[in-house]
């Protein structure tokens, strides 16, 4: 009997884990990622050609340490052909990888953030006093948007009033190119890739002619080394294009889901507005529970995990935002808890991939939540008008939809 | 009798991959490099440090931060 309901009760899972497309998982995948974490952690989908799926935080951490078994040579699933060229460095693995890693090392460290710091929170407050200005509206267009795009444009040396252009395109290269649809897929290929390269191309050129080069990403690059070698062109333009879909979608993302949960969460606001001195820890918790990235290996090797044969030549999907809320892991995952110790979250990576902007990041959602609890404490949801968010490799908020109390 | 050294910290450099959260959990033990990396501030601990240092060591998502009690 217990034969019986075991096999009933798996059933629909392999059929779900089966049909589970990482492009495009449905409205609330966690329910899933249960699942998957308690009854098979190593999973298979027959989705995007194919694939294996992680969803336990150790076994996604041993890959993500593992680059000689779980190779960054492709990122995606389906795997896309690498005709347009790789993108540096997370398309690389270690020895060549750390070449370029050292290489950045210094352009997003905890100094340079430090320096960019005031101007941020300037900006953001900026910002913040137009949205209430406005008594509300669309927090991510008006705020959760601008706000790391625009400094993060400034960090790199690239013109504020070209975000919304380059915003365009990063959705293109992370949502359409990851999608199921063929026509649009060449459609960024041929005609939007280009594009973004002949922008890079210019700003690059320009930079190079400028004579007083001011401090920032583009001036570093322009005088980027690999190991002894000066960067060609087409790595240039192959850095900016990773540190576009990098800084242009992932705190806009998460700030989305961060300031969602204080709307719907006020006894959590109010906690921090008494002890503002939780906000960075908050960030943190926040981080691990709205985990949004998931992240594509190959198999380089034929491994074994949880007993299960993931070979050689296969791709798996490492979900990190499963990881977040992993049992084994965390006491009371399901739960929020401003004061949690210790959070060892992989939201912003782990192993030789570890984000390269995570300092950038992460004074950037702390700086968010300080001014936005000292301008405008107070706040819900519009319920008269709809909220929207994606899922996929990079989860995020579209339409955060705000009252002003 | 507080003063007395109790353990050893340092961080096991083939593990950092230099996520900053032992200089940002435990500030007095560590700080960081000119690009990020943790580095430790001070490696002979007394038994008042030991809350921050486990405080790194937990926090660390590499778990590179190693804390050597003395037998």
């Amino acid at each position: 009997m217990t034969a019986t309901d075991s096999t009933t009760a798996g059933a629909p899972l392999r059929d779900q884990v089966r049909e589970f497309k990482a492009n495009d998982p449905g409205p609330d995948p966690h329910v899933l990622f249960e699942q998957m974490r308690q009854e098979c952690p190593v999973a298979h989908s027959e989705e995007l050609g194919g694939y294996w799926l992680l969803s336990r935080h150790q076994d996604i951490h041993q890959a993500l340490k593992d680059p000689a078994s779980f190779s960054n040579s492709a990122i995606s699933v389906p795997e896309h052909e690498n005709d347009r060229g790789k993108l540096i460095p997370l398309n690389y693995d270690p020895p060549e990888h750390t070449v370029f890693r050292i290489e950045f090392a210094s352009w997003f460290s905890p100094d340079v953030v430090r320096r960019t710091e005031p101007g941020a929170r300037k900006r953001i407050a900026t910002y913040l006093d137009t949205f209430v200005a406005n008594g509300g509206g669309d927090f991510i267009q008006t705020v959760a948007e601008p706000f790391p795009c625009v400094t993060f444009l400034l960090a790199m040396g690239l013109p504020a009033e070209d975000m919304e252009q380059l915003v365009e395109w990063k959705n293109y290269l992370l949502r359409t190119l990851l999608s199921d649809d063929i026509e649009k897929v060449q459609f960024v290929i041929d005609e939007v890739i280009p594009q973004i390269g002949g922008y890079f191309a210019a700003a690059i050129a320009a930079r190079t002619e400028m004579a007083d080069k001011p401090e920032d990403v583009l001036t570093y690059l322009t005088q980027a080394k690999r190991g002894d070698v000066p960067f060609t062109l087409e790595e240039k333009i192959q850095t900016l294009m990773m540190f576009m879909l990098a800084g242009l979608d992932t705190v806009t993302g998460t700030l989305g889901y961060i300031v969602q949960f204080l709307a719907t969460h006020p006894e959590h606001r109010q906690q921090l507005i008494d002890e503002p001195e939780l906000i960075p820890n908050a960030c943190e918790e926040l981080l691990r529970y709205f985990s949004i990235i998931s992240l594509t290996r190959k198999m380089t090797k034929t491994v074994v995990m949880d007993g299960v044969t993931i070979p050689e030549g296969d791709l798996c999907v490492l979900l990190l935002q499963s990881a977040g809320r992993d049992g084994l892991q965390y006491e009371r995952p399901d739960e929020v808890d401003f004061r949690r110790a210790p959070i060892r979250h992989l939201a912003l990576g782990a192993g030789p991939h570890r984000c390269l902007g995570s300092h950038l990041a992460r004074m950037e959602l702390v700086v968010a939540v300080e001014e936005i609890l000292r301008i405008m404490p107070h706040f819900e949801i519009d319920s008269t008008q709809e909220s929207v968010h994606h899922w996929g490799f990079s989860a995020g908020v579209d339409h955060l939809p705000l009252v002003i109390k | 009798m507080s003063d007395a050294l109790v353990g050893t910290l340092r961080i096991d450099i083939d593990e950092c991959q230099g996520h900053g959260r032992c200089y940002a959990l435990s500030p007095d033990l560590f700080e960081p490099d000119d690009v990020g990396t943790g580095r430790v501030r001070r490696s002979k601990l007394r038994s008042q440090d030991l809350v921050e240092a486990e405080r790194a060591v937990e926090g660390c998502p590499e778990q590179a931060v190693v804390l050597e009690l003395d037998a």
